[in-house]
């Protein structure tokens, strides 16, 4: 215990010289939250559409309020397309047709064409679209995890500088240390969670309650923190720890769709994809807002064995690494 | 200009025996394209968009994520102590930071070129019919990559908090620039925000050149890469210390 408090209490002197860093950091991550709660208000749109005429009164009477319309003479360049800044080129024939210029596929054709031709009807479903709180969530699971990562400094500064062998040489209990460690980390994840709390107490809707937010961040938290002490303990330099840790993170956490879903059902990819805790995360946000949560439990107590395995082997490689050995 | 060439020649070599930098420029980053690529090719007639795509976005994140490998090569532990003694020799402290820029740079682009010919025929991917002014273009916003992490690195003193700050930053702007995906159906004030991100136009030249052939922004972002890259690098002349390594 008096490890504990003295190792948490020299980390956050130790942040002192850092503070700015952590300021933006922590302003970045919140800007992204911000960002996922604004997107969330924001109406559905299926379709940007260029309407490609030459007289621009005869613009269609009657528009579906799922598309969105802009007129040209020419027709846009084909990178907009690529791009993903429009969605089709629509040319309106003598006949009364439609010519549908676009790259996506089949199904989204047939929507396209559906909606042109009844203005008023609702799209058809394609796939399943998340709530506001599986946005926040997935908007803010990379940065919290960069987070996590980038604040564990003090234990590979002690690690590069070689103060740990110090640490457990002398009549410091190995648990209280590491506890501090994780106890400091998730402390800074706090700013995230008063964000949550002030939206929810101006009225806004946040999709879950603050608990459920509490729990949620605590064990992405611990599962960043449990990633980024292993990568630490097991690469000798800890800039190219960084690194690795956070090319890792971006790659599984857009792979999980925490910002996008993607819709390409290839059964090796996703059960491969499905291992990757990020994605288990992702999936039990989306149970727990369709109000399954207990149900699919399953989900989260995986992150949370992942996280418990991957600290535990950082556990019992450091003791190895710097205890039996001395 | 011969001590110039040593300093230079060392800083290559090293930045070729760190095996984490080499992976993130090449490896890294053809995953991600083929990867990202895969998935998001249900959506398209042709999966060829959605690696086309990719492989555009994902390069020019990988063109600004050079900015750490430049932060890397100057300021890891093990190179600080030979940058000093390089301050005590006589030639001066101009070759410390310029000649890690410049091995940053010629690294990262000739692996971000390996990246393309490879992929480009394996995913049957065209990036113009004038592949060269596609690499041309890249070169300039390299260096300024690099640049940037080299000043970074001044200002803050430190690899760890430049590459962390870096990282946060360059990821925001290219979630903010459209790289993992098009922000334009979010709404008008997103799409002015993606507008404000400078990793927006960076894309519109690429994307413009590799799909349209159009050369209107290869000037442009070609002349204002190279203007930002001399004021970065006065830039780092005026706030490189060597007291920062004592």
């Amino acid at each position: 215990m008096k490890t504990f408090i003295t190792v948490l209490k020299n980390n956050y002197l130790r942040t002192r010289p850092r503070i700015i860093l952590l300021v933006v950091m922590t302003a970045i991550a919140l800007s992204s939250t911000m960002l996922a709660v604004y997107l969330s208000g924001v109406p559905h749109v299926k379709g940007r559409v260029v309407l490609i005429t030459k007289d621009e009164k005869t613009v269609l009477g009657e528009q579906s309020k799922y598309l969105k319309f802009s007129v040209a003479q020419k027709e846009p360049p084909y990178s907009a397309l690529v791009e993903q800044k429009y969605d089709a080129y629509v040319t309106l024939k003598t006949d009364g047709n439609y010519t549908i210029k676009t790259l996506k596929n089949q199904k989204y054709e047939e929507m396209l064409l559906y909606l042109l031709t009844h203005p008023k009807a609702k799209p058809p479903k394609i796939g399943y679209e998340r709530g506001i709180g599986a946005n926040i969530i997935g908007f803010m699971m990379m940065f919290l995890m960069m987070l996590s990562f980038s604040n564990l400094f003090v234990f590979a500064d002690d690690k590069e500088q070689g103060q740990i062998k110090k640490v457990f040489a002398a009549p410091a209990s190995f648990w209280g240390y590491l506890l501090a460690h994780v106890t400091y980390c998730l402390s800074l994840l706090f700013p995230e969670y008063i964000l949550l709390v002030i939206l929810k107490l101006s009225g806004r809707n946040i999709g879950f309650s603050l608990s459920e937010y509490a729990g949620l961040i605590v064990v992405i938290g611990f599962f960043g923190v449990s990633l980024a002490m292993l990568l630490y303990v097991m690469i000798q330099k800890s800039d190219n720890a960084t690194m690795l840790g956070n090319s890792i993170m971006v790659l599984a956490t857009t792979l999980s769709g925490s910002f996008y879903s993607f819709s390409k059902n290839n059964d090796i990819l996703d059960h491969i994809i499905k291992v990757l805790p990020q994605k288990a995360i992702m999936d039990f946000i989306e149970y727990l807002e369709q109000g399954k949560g207990v149900a699919y439990c399953g989900y989260i107590i995986y992150v949370i064995l992942f996280s418990a395995v991957l600290f535990a082997i950082s556990c019992i490689k450091l003791q190895k690494m710097y205890i039996k050995r001395v | 200009m011969r001590r110039f060439f040593t300093i230079f020649k060392l800083d290559f070599a090293n930045l070729f025996k760190n095996p984490v930098l080499v992976n993130a420029n090449t490896c890294f980053s053809a995953l991600l394209i083929v990867i990202l690529g895969f998935l998001g090719s249900g959506n398209y007639a042709n999966s060829k968009t959605s690696y086309q795509y990719y492989l555009i976005s994902m390069l020019v994140f990988g063109i600004l994520n050079g900015a750490m490998t430049a932060s890397n090569c100057f300021m890891e532990r093990d190179i600080k102590k030979a940058n000093l003694r390089i301050i005590y020799s006589p030639v001066g402290s101009f070759p410390i930071y310029f000649s890690k820029i410049l091995a940053s740079f010629l690294f990262d682009y000739l692996l971000h070129i390996l990246v393309i010919a490879l992929l480009c025929p394996l995913l049957h991917v065209s990036i113009g019919v004038h592949p060269a002014y596609f690499i041309l273009l890249m070169a300039p916003m390299e260096f300024a990559a690099a640049a940037l992490g080299i000043f970074f690195c001044c200002i803050f003193h430190s690899e760890e908090a430049t590459s962390t700050l870096l990282s946060t930053t360059v990821s925001l702007l290219c979630v903010l620039g459209g790289t993992f995906f098009s922000l334009e159906g979010l709404g008008r004030t997103v799409a002015f925000l993606s507008r404000l991100s400078p990793v927006k136009w960076v894309n519109e030249a690429f994307f413009t050149l590799a799909c349209d052939n159009d050369r209107h922004y290869l000037l442009p972002m070609f002349s204002a890469a190279i203007l930002l890259s001399v004021l970065l690098v006065a830039g780092c002349s005026l706030t490189f210390k060597t007291e920062d390594y004592l």
